[in-house]
């Protein structure tokens, strides 16, 4: 069962956010979207299915840390965070439940402890100043990151929570799925 | 060529042990930061070890490794016809400008600038074309080429010279530069050129340091981090040119507690940090800085705060001539000015800027008030465009003042600079022919062409626009457009068929019939130049696709190296122009290589701020070239001018810096210029300046927003890169976040509109300003805007009806007059402009003094106005002279026309901008609907014929929601300023 939802929930929500951000693109140029079109099915590896946090722990505005995808290493922190209002990719009932990987993809700068209550915002990022939307896929809104704020991708099975994948390269890796001496 | 693996976005190849290595610096902003190109044969990546890869580190990379590649870093480009991998990064090992790797977002994604048709980089201009019936149709370079050989001989011959014109980009590399100036201004020596951010060419950008003797490059970036009080004006460096901010100035601020003053009229991320750590936000009003400069200088000196020994040592203690400029007659001179100015009133100051009195008050101390064990603050100043194209002249001489009488302008950490927009990328192969330009100011004093409205008014029959929007740009006027459709497109005269003579003979046809032939040179189709208006479409290799030189903010000279080949037939600019200059018999064009343009270019501008010829000869007596010496040097480079001495290759960290030592000269030409120890003029003593708000009240005035109009003023966004045609347009990533233009408005300003962000506004006005004719020749012409007859164009005009007019001087028309212009304006070489050009290199040094004043034409109505009665202007002229060029005059005289124009932009509510003043990009041809700069009133400062873009204003209503307001995936509407 889970392996199922697995399989059919990542592939849908790459694709879902690929085609939305390759959306804009294309609207202004068409025929362009080959360039971010996003195949899946292009992809050999998977992510793991990690389970998370309980429901029931998540209170909002706390953000909660973990690691994805590996345990082992420190680049793989994470936070999950209830926002209080929906969110894109937000899992829950009122889909505001998000997380996002904790190093700003600029140059590493940690973003633990600097999540803005009143705005949703990671950030700024102490080194250089980045902030990141936490409601819109972690899009940058002010400073240098050269993409958004990678977010785990979240799925909800009988009260806890998994990350099942990513979006977007975290800080100091070359491939989120770079498994060369490690396990998942 | 294969896809993009990264369209995944979660991987990235690295590059092996052996891949090959270039140096380069980013293509875009001022700062000019170093980067590295790894490449290497798609299917031989490196690996996560650090025996496995080319950074020689272990994946995961440590924070600030430098080395960390993001999917935006990475591309596929083709070599010799094999793809290759290549990742761009900001280099690691830097020690200057991005110390240690650090970039900005522009710089960080520059990789996906080069062409890789699986992107959205696939529509570059690869070949040729001419615009058969309508519709571009692709055609060799020699067909391309000889066309426009022919056309150029007809067009010269029937109308003269002056009716070639060329609108070019004034930074994108020496070599390009150097060629499309010699051709334009040495060959065909036309008056008829302009670069992309001006209507003239020629000139000082910042003509009040030029008149002050500052070289308005002068500092170092180091400077930027040591001082200790920087007043930064009309920019956040944080938004314009990041890494000077992230490297030096948040340095400065961090390490050594430096307190920096932005005045802007909106807050972004890098004023409000300085803010947060103890500095000072001046939240002022569009147009009035000043009168806060005259209130800052009037408190410092009521207090006695100035410094005293340096203004003894630096400052002219007499005017340097007493017939130049506002010139002070010393210190005391400027200090009863100001304090006796009725403009300099504090109170009045806070009523005009909107900044708070204590601010103000708190501004000055912290700037010149001694400490108490007697020593003195370090103050710097530092300004870009929302302060000299708001109110040209008497902002950067104001600005100018100030900063003299803190004791700054020649001192590490004291100095007084423009921070700047993009690179200095000019390098003249020819002088500016003012001789033969018809524009001249009353008296003596020459101007250059006005290109706008010089095709406004029907005396350009060929136009060659080279890398600028043109129609969106600074000068954007929908009258402009409008024309410029009407002589081309909308013309009857269309080549049928695509056969040479009758192509030739149908543009000759055109020309005949009032009709201009435009040619666009450029990367990408550029709407609605090319891809519409243009007759003739070349294709133009750019960064990594030819070896390219130019200098960055602290005159650093970079090789930029190719790493790739171009796409189709695209050629650099170079070559283009040199293929056209051979057509047409022009002699000096016989380059092979890049390097040769850029040796060749070394000699001639050896008089310049970035000056290189030592490079050069020391080059070839060690039997390099100069590219390969620069290549040597990678991202470090050598800042400029470059000095041979002791036997090495010396740098100039900063000019006029009074603790320079330098060692013996060797090489053949010695560097050594006064400028470099002093001040850029007779004396070499800077001069203060009595620039008197009355030349732009009315202006001001005219402009400010009524009833519920709002300042709408622009500028730009850390995102993007000038037009957006690189990042805005073909960067997902940057386009999800900016789909389209924005206009941020106060909170209170949109409740009383019922805005929300998200919204679709329209931004409007009906009574837009736009200086109109003047090249008609009519009497008036000659009286009120002193435009005379062309010499160059003698036998098509009427006999000249001034003669009589013109004084003796009037007919002076010898080299020696340009020493004067502007207060030796040809020695500050301000980039964009070619006053310099050319110059007399081996004049530089020494400025000769000259009698330049006019006696007023008529006493009597000077006397008359008591407040303008003893002034005289920058370039040696009477407030008679200067008072028919006021905005109430011009208006008066009828050479103003009203424009209407609009734009839609989304809402963002945010009080980062304050109440009453809205802000949007200033250009950005791919948004839906309008161009911001079209609402900017076109109407040249009257003492620089500079324009004044910043000032627009504007009725703003909402037409709408936008797709934007509710969606996950494109905009943000979260504050900037969350510090």
């Amino acid at each position: 069962m889970e392996l199922d939802q697995q399989k059919g929930l990542l592939p849908a929500c790459l694709t879902r956010r690929g085609f939305l951000i390759a959306g804009g693109a294309v609207v202004a140029l068409p025929g362009l979207s080959s360039a971010a079109g996003v195949t899946v099915s292009a992809k050999k590896r998977s992510y793991p299915r990690k389970k998370i946090a309980l429901l029931s722990d998540i209170e909002k505005d706390v953000p909660v840390s973990f690691r994805y995808p590996y345990d082992d290493e420190i680049y793989c922190n994470s936070f999950i965070i209830k926002l209080g209002s929906e969110a894109g990719g937000g899992v829950g009932g009122s889909k505001d439940i998000v997380a996002f990987n904790s190093f700003c993809p600029h140059m590493g700068g940690p973003l633990m402890g600097v999540y803005n209550k009143e705005h949703k915002v990671a950030g700024p990022c102490p080194l250089h100043l980045s902030t990141f939307d936490l409601t819109r896929h972690g899009m940058l809104i002010s400073g240098h990151a050269t993409e958004s704020l990678p977010q785990v991708i979240l799925e909800i099975s009988g009260g806890s929570v998994y990350g099942v994948g990513m979006m977007g390269l975290i800080y100091g890796f070359n491939d989120n799925l770079n498994t060369s001496g490690r396990e998942a | 060529m294969s896809n993009n693996k990264d369209s995944i976005n979660d991987s990235v190849p690295l590059p092996p042990k052996d891949a090959e290595v270039f140096t380069t610096a980013c293509d875009y902003c001022i700062t000019g930061c170093g980067y590295k190109v790894y490449r290497w044969p798609v299917g031989k990546d490196g690996d996560i070890n650090k025996q496995d890869n080319a950074f020689n580190t272990d994946f995961p990379t440590p924070i600030l490794s430098g080395v960390w590649v993001s999917p935006n870093q990475h591309n596929v480009v083709s070599v010799d016809g094999k793809d290759h991998n290549v990742i761009v990064i900001a280099d690691h090992d830097a020690k200057v400008v991005n110390v240690g790797g650090d970039h900005s977002i522009r710089g960080g994604t520059i990789a996906k600038k080069v062409y890789n048709p699986n992107t959205p980089t696939k529509d570059r201009l690869k070949y040729p074309m001419i615009r058969i019936n309508g519709k571009l149709e692709r055609v060799s370079w020699d067909v391309a080429i000889e066309v426009m050989a022919e056309v150029s001989k007809y067009v010269i011959e029937k109308r003269g010279r002056s009716a070639w014109a060329m609108k070019m980009f004034s930074y994108q590399y020496w070599e390009n530069t150097h060629a499309l100036t010699k051709l334009a201004l040495r060959k065909i020596r036309t008056p008829a050129w302009a670069v992309h951010d001006q209507p003239t060419g020629h000139g000082p950008d910042t003509p009040g340091m030029a008149d002050a003797g500052i070289d308005n490059f002068s500092a170092s970036y180091e400077d930027w981090s040591t001082a200790e009080v920087l007043f930064i004006s009309g920019t956040d460096p944080f938004e314009t040119k990041t890494i000077i901010y992230n490297e030096w100035i948040l340095k400065g601020i961090r390490e050594r507690g430096m307190k920096v003053i932005s005045v802007l009229p909106r807050k972004t991320a890098g004023a409000a940090y300085a803010e947060k750590m103890g500095g000072l936000y001046l939240e002022i009003n569009p147009g009035t800085d000043t009168i806060l400069h005259y209130a800052l200088s009037r408190i410092i000196m009521e207090n006695g705060w100035q410094d005293a020994d340096f203004v003894d040592k630096w400052i002219n203690n007499r005017a340097e001539s007493d017939k130049e400029v506002f010139h002070a007659d010393g210190f005391s001179d400027y200090k009863e000015w100001i304090m006796s100015y009725k403009y300099s009133d504090l109170d009045l100051a806070v009523e005009m800027t909107g900044v708070p009195k204590e601010k103000i008050i708190q501004a000055a101390e912290w700037m010149a008030k001694p400490k108490a064990d007697g020593s003195r603050p370090k103050t710097s100043i530092g300004f870009e465009k929302g302060l000299y194209w708001s109110n040209n002249y008497l902002n950067t001489a104001t600005i100018t003042s100030l900063g003299l009488i803190c004791g700054a302008g020649n001192r590490p950490g004291q100095v007084i600079s423009r921070f700047g927009g993009h690179q200095r990328g000019m390098m003249p192969g020819g002088k500016y022919p003012e001789h033969d330009a018809p524009g001249k100011f009353p008296g003596w004093k020459k101007h250059g062409i006005d290109v706008d409205q010089w095709v406004e008014d029907g005396r350009a029959s060929f136009a060659w626009v080279v890398g600028t929007t043109w129609t969106h740009a600074m000068t954007a006027s929908s009258h402009l457009e409008k024309v410029l459709r009407k002589m081309t497109s909308d013309h009857t005269q269309q080549p049928q068929r695509l056969d040479m003579e009758h192509i030739i003979s149908t543009f000759k046809k055109r020309v005949d019939e009032d009709g201009m032939v435009m040619v666009n040179q450029d990367i990408y189709p550029i709407k609605p130049i090319g891809t519409e208006l243009a007759d003739i479409v070349l294709p133009a290799a750019t960064w990594g696709e030819e070896d390219f030189t130019r200098a960055n903010g602290e005159r650093r000279i970079r090789l930029y190296q190719k790493f790739y080949d171009a796409p189709g037939e695209a050629l650099p600019d170079w070559k283009i122009a040199a293929k056209f200059a051979k057509k047409m018999g022009f002699s000096g064009f016989d380059w092979e290589t890049s390097n040769d343009v850029f040796e060749n270019a070394a000699f001639y501008n050896k008089g310049r701020r970035t000056s290189y010829v030592a490079l050069v000869e020391y080059a070839r007596a060690h039997n390099k070239t100069g590219h390969e010496l620069l290549a040597e040097m990678g991202t470090e480079g050598i800042q400029a001018p470059v000095r041979w001495e002791d036997g090495k290759l010396v740098g100039t960290k900063r000019l006029h810096d009074s603790t320079l030592k330098t060692g013996v000269s060797n090489g053949l030409t010695a560097i050594d210029f006064r400028w470099l120890r002093k001040f850029k003029t007779a004396t070499g003593r800077a001069n203060l300046l009595k620039a008197p708000w009355e030349l732009f009240a009315d202006y001001w005035e005219f402009m400010k927003p009524k009833d519920d109009e709002l300042w709408v003023t622009t500028g730009r966004i850390n995102e993007f890169w000038q037009s957006g045609f690189d990042d805005q347009v073909r960067r997902p990533y940057l386009r999800a976040r900016w789909p389209d233009n924005w206009l941020e408005i106060h909170p209170e300003d949109a409740k009383a509109r019922g805005i929300e962000s998200g919204d679709q506004l329209l931004i409007w006005h009906d009574q837009i300003p736009v200086e109109v004719g003047g090249y008609t020749h009519s009497e008036k012409d000659t009286k009120v805007r002193g435009v005379v007859p062309l010499y160059a164009n003698a036998d098509i005009e009427q006999p000249d009806p001034l003669e009589s007019l013109l004084n003796t001087d009037a007919n002076r028309y010898d080299d020696s007059i340009r020493n004067l212009n502007s207060g030796h304006a040809e020695l500050e070489e301000p980039d964009p402009l070619l006053q310099s050009m050319g110059g007399l290199p081996d004049s530089s040094d020494s400025v000769p003094e000259r009698d330049n004043r006019q006696a007023p034409l008529d006493q009597q109505d000077q006397l008359e106005d008591p407040i303008m009665k003893s002034v005289e202007s920058a370039i040696g002229m009477s407030w008679e002279d200067v008072k028919p060029m006021t905005f109430t005059e011009m208006q008066k005289n009828g050479y103003i026309e009203m424009d209407s124009a609009s734009f839609e932009a989304v809402a963002i509510v945010t009080d980062a901008v304050k109440q009453g003043v809205a802000f949007t990009y200033f250009n950005l041809p791919s948004a839906r609907k309008g161009s911001p700069n079209s609402l900017a009133g076109r109407v040249l400062d009257p003492v620089s014929q500079r324009p004044r873009f910043k000032l627009s204003r504007g009725k703003v209503k909402k037409v709408g929601e936008s797709p934007f307001k509710d969606s996950f995936t494109e905009m943000t509407f979260k504050p900037r300023t969350i510090v």
